[in-house]
């Protein structure tokens, strides 16, 4: 695509990735992406402001040169160094050849290992400033948003905030702004809950930083540039990252997998312990329900046990399915557990509280076993094992 | 005993503090961490840590 004007002397040089579906492996993106790289002109100095991908580093320097020759770029900004954004960077590098590199100071580790070559980065600390000759950069510490290098670059006299993917989203359209295009809220939403929900808390700390910015503007590295009702998107973001309303009450949700239905027992025995102790129990069936759909109920519990049966030596694939689907919600020090019934090896249990502890949930008990059918007896050790998840909690 | 910084996140290991939240005792040396440890606050591995030069 050719280049965009923002506003004079500042332009849009990015990709646009029509073909795109999905994004990171992980992640849907059903409507494509782009790669938004910005030119931003002073009086007598030149800045790039983020870059793209390896794979269409040709395609970007082909919409950059019509706006600049490369080699009279005098810096090259990195918000951050994910792959999407920097992959293409040491193409720019070749014919940049005077543009000096701006990276935040963990940044400049990522950059050593993205290059493999020797660069040294002038290092952008919060509130340093480039002076491009009437027109200033700003920058802005927002680590963990989404990676631990994350800066914002605000461009002080026009007001604009060149946000990384902050506030950004997988949506390709080239009428670019997102006053030009239909509404892509889903989009947004999606894109917020896959790469910002795990930081929410570095998402409340950086509104709080650009809340008194005033913004014109904001230039995502994804999807439309924001100039119009930007207030509207920076509250849907205030409203996401929202930590859920304490509940009166404990919760611990109790998720299993049964095939003959022993592990269920057990999964109702160690419910009726919590409930017994005080706390709130949610008994879920694992066959019957969507985790996608409870990663709020998952984020929102204090504690979540996890039951499995074992068969051939391994804890069932819903089980492992469950544990997988939690990258997304932060984890550590939450309470978990693991339980199930077996024939004669029962594995399952214990492979999964090692698994918990990889994710960094606190398990401070050891899995609860039943070799088949559960006793009265193993059925009230199962609810004594339900109390002291509560006390632990 | 030396201090190391996290290259990603800037946390501060301090051997006088140790880690007690992950059982690492205070007066352990960087260097005596399990090479399991991870950093505390965005779990990046030892090898991402760097000396802090005083």
């Amino acid at each position: 695509m050719n280049p965009v004007e923002i506003v004079p002397g500042i332009q849009w040089v990015g990709v646009l990735d029509t073909q795109l579906r999905v994004f990171d492996v992980i992640m849907e993106a059903k409507h494509g992406t782009t790669y938004n790289s910005y030119l931003v002109r002073g009086r007598d100095k030149v800045a790039l402001i983020d870059a793209s991908k390896a794979a269409f580093a040709e395609t970007y320097l082909e919409t950059l040169r019509p706006a600049i020759d490369p080699a009279a770029i005098d810096y090259m900004v990195c918000n951050h160094l994910e792959p999407d954004h920097s992959g293409a960077l040491a193409d720019v590098l070749d014919v940049a050849s005077k543009a000096q590199v701006v990276v935040t100071k963990p940044g400049r580790a990522l950059l050593r290992a993205i290059l493999n070559r020797d660069v040294k980065p002038t290092i952008a600390a919060e509130g340093d400033r480039i002076d491009l000759g009437g027109r200033t950069l700003r920058f802005i510490s927002a680590p963990f948003l989404h990676w631990p290098d994350t800066m914002f670059t605000y461009l002080e006299e026009d007001q604009i905030l060149f946000s990384g993917d902050f506030l950004g989203a997988h949506y390709c359209d080239p009428r670019l702004f997102n006053d030009l295009i239909p509404n892509y809220d889903e989009a947004f939403q999606y894109y917020f809950q896959v790469i910002m929900r795990p930081f929410k808390e570095y998402v409340r700390q950086a509104l709080d930083k650009i809340a008194s910015l005033p913004i014109k503007v904001v230039c995502p590295v994804h999807g439309p540039v924001l100039r119009h009702d930007i207030g509207r998107y920076v509250d849907l973001y205030r409203q996401w990252s929202a930590e859920p309303p304490a509940s009166k009450k404990k919760r611990v949700l109790v998720f299993y997998v049964s095939s003959y239905g022993n592990t269920e027992r057990m999964a109702h025995a160690i419910g009726r312990g919590i409930c017994d102790a005080g706390a709130d129990a949610k008994v879920v069936d694992l066959t019957k329900v969507d985790v996608r759909a409870m990663l709020d109920d998952i984020e929102a519990a204090e504690g979540i046990a996890v039951g499995t049966c074992t068969i051939n030596g391994d804890a069932l694939e819903h089980a492992w399915s469950l544990l997988s689907s939690l990258t997304t919600i932060k984890l550590k020090d939450k309470l978990g557990a693991t339980f199930g019934a077996f024939g004669w090896s029962g594995e399952g249990p214990l492979m999964l509280a090692e698994r918990m502890k990889g994710l960094r949930f606190r398990v401070p008990e050891e899995p609860m076993r039943v070799q088949l059918v559960p006793s009265d007896a193993d059925l009230k050790a199962c609810e004594e094992y339900g109390k002291r998840l509560v006390a632990a909690l | 005993m030396e201090k190391y910084e996290c290259t990603m996140c800037e946390y501060t290991y301090d051997p006088a503090k140790g880690d007690p939240g992950r059982g690492i005792p205070p007066g352990t040396s960087f260097d005596d961490l399990p090479h399991s440890w991870t950093c505390p606050k965005c779990n990046a591995g030892k090898n991402m840590f760097t000396l802090v030069e005083e």
